[in-house]
């Protein structure tokens, strides 16, 4: 992963295919514990459907979902309150960021079959199978505009937020633990890289803020 | 976890009381956010800045304020106003919650 600057505020995320196709499964996830959560068709209006009122009295069972979804008020009354006219519209404004993120990085997956050039095997003859080794691979290139900027750290936090939640992370502690799990490790490496993917694009992001208006800072 | 943190957080409405009922509903709530193991620093300074205009200073010093006492006010105000920025939180995966003024 690495991240090129553009002009006009825009950013280059340059992903390996792998990492591309990681991102993507994982934020089609989010996306279908959102739906499972959902009540109704998501709105193809954006404002009308993070205007949308309705949602359920209680807090989410699933504890990836109750970290999406937190209690507002400390009184369980009001909390319950507060949810039943909000908790949709928040859902679909969290099912929008998601969709921006998934459709950027489908709309520059690689197409295997045209994409990947062929290869000479060692006595000169082509390698039908196209079959690259991983260095080789194109790389992914996604484009982050000022616009999409923050669907994408708002849609890489909930993966985050759902991967806690899954592993049971709730402080620094639990993190030291889980990354000496051998059942956990892998987890918690994505969990990390994806922290790293977000810190560089924040710092992108900040770069070109103080570079376009000296004055407010 | 969840609950404990948010468990001896208590309301003192003495102060409040003292204001006229126009200017309590106008100044009587605050939208508090609460620390957890996830959101980075960076994240929670950039969304400071991002919804509500903070400078980076501003934003930096909440944030740290998060960072080290657990819970920091980022916003006073009507209750309806402290309600949709605690909406504005969830969305962006901050744990925010909103309760009346007090100390």
């Amino acid at each position: 992963m690495r991240i090129l600057a553009g002009y006009a505020g825009r950013l280059t995320l340059e992903l390996h295919p792998d990492e591309a196709a990681l991102i993507d499964s994982l934020v089609g996830q989010v996306l279908e514990l959102l739906q499972s959560h959902s009540s109704t068709e998501l709105d193809p209006d954006p404002l009308l459907a993070s205007l949308e009122v309705g949602g359920s009295s209680t807090p989410p069972e699933d504890p990836a979902l109750a970290r999406l979804f937190p209690d507002a008020y400390e009184d369980a009354v009001e909390a319950s309150e507060y949810r039943r006219f909000t908790e949709q519209g928040l859902l679909n404004r969290k099912l929008q960021d998601a969709t921006v993120v998934s459709a950027a990085l489908s709309a520059e997956a690689p197409d295997r079959a045209s994409r990947e050039p062929l290869r000479e095997d060692p006595d000169g003859t082509i390698d039908g199978q196209r079959i690259m080794a991983d260095e080789d691979a194109l790389p992914v290139k996604v484009t982050i505009t000022e616009a999409s900027l923050e669907a994408w750290v708002r849609t890489l936090t909930a993966v985050r937020l759902a991967l806690a939640a899954r592993l049971g992370l709730d402080s620094d502690e639990d993190h030291e633990r889980l990354e000496d799990d051998p059942e956990a490790r892998s987890t918690v490496l994505v969990y990390d890289w994806l922290a790293a993917i977000i810190e560089s694009v924040l710092q992108f992001e900040s770069a070109v803020v103080e570079d376009s208006d000296p004055e407010a800072l | 976890m969840v609950s404990t943190v948010i468990d001896g957080v208590r309301t003192d409405t003495e102060q409040a009381q003292e204001l006229t009922p126009a200017s309590r509903e106008q100044r009587a709530w605050e939208t508090v956010v609460w620390d957890d193991p996830v959101n980075l620093m960076s994240y929670v300074s950039y969304v400071f800045r991002s919804h509500f205009g903070m400078t980076r200073e501003r934003a930096d010093q909440l944030m740290l304020l998060v960072h080290t006492e657990g819970n920091a006010v980022v916003a006073e105000g009507s209750r309806s106003a402290m309600e949709l920025h605690v909406e504005a939180m969830h969305a962006y995966g901050l744990w925010a919650t909103l309760r009346e003024r007090g100390e």
